[in-house]
């Protein structure tokens, strides 16, 4: 027996069935892309176990092997994250949906990695608690979002989705099974990862190279009775990070997010287009939840006295009136139609991605002029510089991101757009941004600029969790 | 040269590439509030590989197809990626879901797919060739004798061939549950209608053919069809079957620009119109009931707006839908009936969830076809006091039976019709 059949008859003992197996190129065609412009590389099996055992089981495999293993849930990031870099056994994880527990009185949910936005907001609404849905596809993995610092519509006021993370069950790239924060004293502790070592660093942005996350504790703070929907616009960026960067210290925001015209359009121009004369450049919304009406109204009351001062001060910021509709769209999450689904690539063909990235508010401008001015003057088409900042919690820092459709049987404009996004990228690394969700294209860049040290640093950890090289390999462009 | 409007797989590929790989489509999602999740894709429900699931894999698929991307001259491939394709129900769940300009086109592309593969010598299964090869023989898929189409008349008395409404059985009311015939019969005729039937001059519609693929063969059902229907004169056209009401009333002219004179009716709208204008009187059936929507009746006859020209937004862009299905109508029937108590399943109307049995599923892939009924039926069965599964459509009827049969539910499942004849005085 060759190597294959070989593997492929170990996979099925198993996962008990040849059913949650295949070697076949017709499956394995579709697990080889994604929305992104990363090429497709094609995975030798895909497989679906159920259980913590079996990924053991295959892990262990894969070892033995020197195969390469690449988790996967739904595939609907926008960086090729899913996409096997050298091939090998992608393990799609959509059989693990189980939702485990909610605790209300503790506030966490602990869920598998197959459980979508999409299911767990319908659990958690009915026992009126929330978690940061992403402006995204309800399809998409809590699990694999928040591992990967995603955002959602509450990182203003509690942070990444990665920050709330309370707990989690991991499958180490050697097999074994690891457990880190409170459920590792304690099997049924799942409210925190303090005031252990933060020994979940070891597999949060590290893209699903250093192990495979089984189980999230996830904390799911309750929905506030009140809230309030600011809207505002400027004619520039300065203007407006000035005043968000002036707002956001009282941390009153939910979600405090500002995007550039040609963002606001339903969906994106493809290609660039002008955009009307005197359109004010930038948009935003300050989502501000309170848990009392006299709490509402103090936010609200310090948000129009930001404004009015801004102003006094000459600032082009000013209040605005948007239908009730927009305004719900940026609460009512996870949604299917301000998903990236729609507003995004809708007009540009199928293929969607970004410079996606975590940038001090007070670059954003710097960063925002010089990708405005490769996309409009150095591609061909021109593209929409369709821009997003969101203030994080704490504020120190922010999203800046650059949403990028493209049409998908076009392979020249593809190139361009993803010859846009790269050069794009090296505008905001020289400026100090960091791209999260990275496509291998980017850690190339990265890696240029990083510290020797830094580099040293992740080929260490990799050597010492993942001896054979087997979990998701080139994803970091470190070997 | 062929005269019909068919597109070739190319001309899809301008909308199936425009798939953003989302994966909205693999489920049925709502915001609400309260935000509503449910599966929707039965074939991704039953396989669980990306490859089977939704909308999303059908692009994968037609890229891979087109652009040569596995090598479909291998046996073992041919074989998965025909399995791949021909395993779904086309139900349309899918397409209830999708926002991009590759929503209007995609029950209609996975069947130009299944064309596509059957032109390469990929397809149709083996089962599917069988009962394509009865449908061109016999003008049923059953294997039964044309000429016993009407065996289930034997007991109706004065029957006619002329007359205002001509009744469209199709071959499963006539072969296999002729108790919904003789159902809509006894309707008809306790409503005084002046009706008749087509006798051996009705064939098979052609849906089998249609949702398989095939192209030549269902057109020259529906020439037939069509030219005895209008050389009689009749006024209307009902059929009990949400098949066949899909093929008469939209296909026959979308395909081969075939314009019946007649009004084409599915029994619901028929009783629907009878409703309102007062001539249906019905007599107390107590029944708890939930109903389930037939995709061929619903979700398939909404009608999508598309910018083709890019007058209104850009070119090939999906505008709205602008026509929706028959939700409501059948519904409207059900509840007129004294003593019934309806209540909704979870998943309906366009997020409802397929019977199993579409797209020559039950014939060539009865696990899939039952699992899908038995998970319906489990639905139903969820549903408090629930006592009758009601469906305007015998072929959903008979695989959801088949899935409470397999499960040993106490749920009957029952024609729209049966009830409404139960109930007419």
């Amino acid at each position: 027996m060759d190597k294959k059949d070989r593997i492929y008859k170990v996979l099925t003992q198993i996962v008990g069935d040849e059913k949650w197996v295949s070697n076949s190129p017709v499956d394995c065609w579709c697990y080889s892309y994604d929305m992104s412009f990363v090429r497709p590389k094609m995975p030798q099996y895909v497989v679906l176990p159920q259980t913590v055992e079996e990924i053991q089981s295959i892990v262990r495999l894969a070892n033995a092997e020197k195969i390469p293993i690449v988790p996967f849930t739904a595939g609907t990031n926008i960086g090729g994250l899913c996409i096997p870099e050298q091939g090998g056994i992608v393990i799609d994880l959509k059989r693990m949906n189980k939702i485990l527990k909610i605790d209300t009185e503790s506030r966490y949910a602990i869920i598998e990695p197959g459980v979508s936005h999409a299911e767990l907001a319908q659990e958690l609404y009915k026992v009126k608690a929330r978690f940061g849905w992403p402006v995204g596809p309800p399809s998409a993995s809590v699990l694999a979002a928040a591992i990967n610092h995603g955002i959602g519509g509450i990182t203003g006021r509690y942070g990444l989705n990665s920050q709330q993370i309370t707990s989690m069950e991991v499958i180490l790239p050697t097999g074994e099974t690891a457990r880190v924060g409170s459920c590792a004293i304690r099997p049924d502790a799942w409210h925190s990862l303090l005031p252990l070592p933060r020994l979940d660093g070891l597999f949060q942005g590290w893209l699903g190279t250093t192990g495979i996350v089984t189980k999230l504790g996830i904390f799911t703070p309750p929905v506030p009775d009140y809230v309030h929907i600011g809207t505002f616009s400027a004619q520039n960026l300065v203007d407006m990070e000035k005043f968000m960067r002036n707002f956001s210290k009282y941390e009153y925001h939910d979600d405090f997010t500002a995007i550039s015209w040609w963002l606001s359009q339903v969906p994106i121009p493809y290609p660039f287009v002008e955009k009307p004369k005197g359109a004010p450049e930038w948009n935003g919304y300050c989502v501000m939840y309170a848990f009392t009406e006299k709490e509402l109204e103090n936010k609200i009351d310090t948000f129009n006295k930001v404004i009015a001062s801004e102003r006094k001060a000459g600032n082009t910021i000013d209040a605005t009136e948007v239908p009730e509709e927009s305004k719900r769209g940026r609460t009512q999450l996870p949604s299917q139609i301000v998903g990236s689904t729609k507003n995004y690539c809708k007009m540009g063909g199928g293929g969607i991605s970004w410079p996606g990235t975590f940038t001090p508010s007070n670059k954003w401008a710097i960063v925002y002029d010089q990708w405005k001015d490769i996309y409009m003057n150095k591609l061909s088409p021109a593209l929409s510089p369709a821009v997003r900042v969101t203030m994080y919690r704490g504020t120190h820092y922010g999203m800046l991101r650059l949403m990028t459709p493209f049409p998908r049987d076009r392979p020249a404009e593809e190139a361009n757009a993803a010859h846009g996004i790269v050069e794009c990228l090296k505008v905001l690394l020289d400026a100090g941004g960091i791209p999260y969700k990275p496509p291998v294209a980017y850690q190339r860049e990265i890696n240029q600029r990083a510290d020797p040290g830094y580099v040293d640093l992740i080929m260490k950890v990799k050597d010492m969790l993942d001896p054979n090289h087997i979990m998701n390999p080139g994803k970091y462009q470190v070997r | 040269m062929r005269m019909d409007n068919f597109k070739d797989l190319k001309f899809y590929s301008q909308f199936f590439r425009k798939c953003s790989k989302c994966g909205t489509c693999k489920s049925a999602y709502s915001y609400g509030p309260p935000p509503t999740f449910a599966t929707i894709c039965p074939q991704g429900e039953y396989f669980k590989l990306d490859s089977y699931f939704g909308s999303r894999s059908k692009s994968f698929l037609g890229h891979a197809i087109l652009e040569n991307k596995v090598d479909l001259t291998d046996p073992a491939i041919q074989e998965d990626m025909q399995k791949a394709v021909f395993s779904c129900t086309v139900c349309g769940g899918c397409q209830s879901q999708c926002l991009l300009d590759y929503k209007p086109w995609i029950v209609d592309y996975i069947e130009q797919m299944r064309n596509h593969l059957i032109n390469m010598g990929i397809g149709p299964t083996k089962a599917e060739k069988a009962y394509q090869e009865k449908i061109i023989r016999d003008h049923n898929p059953y294997g039964e004798t044309h000429s016993s189409r009407f065996n289930w008349l034997k007991d109706v008395k004065n029957l006619k061939t002329d007359g205002n409404t001509v009744y469209f059985a199709g071959c499963t009311a006539s072969y296999r549950r002729t108790e919904i015939a003789k159902s809509t019969a006894s309707v008809l005729t306790k409503l005084g209608e002046d009706w008749a039937v087509m006798g051996e001059n009705e064939y098979c519609c052609g849906s089998p053919l249609l949702r398989a693929g095939l192209r030549d063969e269902p057109q020259k059902l529906a020439e037939h069809n069509v030219d005895y229907i209008n050389d009689h004169g009749f006024k209307t056209v009902v059929t009990a079957c949400a098949g066949c009401y899909k093929v008469l009333s939209k296909e026959y002219e979308k395909w081969w620009g075939l314009k019946l004179k007649a009004k084409v009716m599915h029994t619901s709208q028929f009783l629907e119109e009878k409703m309102q204008k007062g001539g249906l009187k019905l007599n107390k059936v107590n029944a708890t009931v939930t109903y389930h929507d037939p995709c061929h009746m619903g979700r398939h006859m909404n009608h999508y707006e598309v910018d083709m020209e890019g007058k209104k937004m850009w070119k090939g862009a999906f505008v709205q839908i602008d026509k929706v299905g028959l939700y409501d109508t059948p519904r409207n029937v059900l509840k007129a009936i004294p003593g019934i108590e309806f209540k909704e399943m979870y998943r309906n109307r366009d997020n409802s969830f397929c019977c199993g049995a579409g797209g020559g599923i039950k014939s060539s892939y009865p696990d899939v076809a039952l699992e899908t009924a038995k998970t319906r039926v489990q639905e139903a069965e969820k549903v408090q006091g629930v006592q009758k599964i009601v469906s305007p459509c015998p072929f959903c009827v008979t695989n959801l039976g088949d899935g409470a049969k397999a499960l040993g539910s106490k749920i009957e499942v029952v024609d729209l019709i049966q009830l409404v004849d139960q109930a007419l005085k």
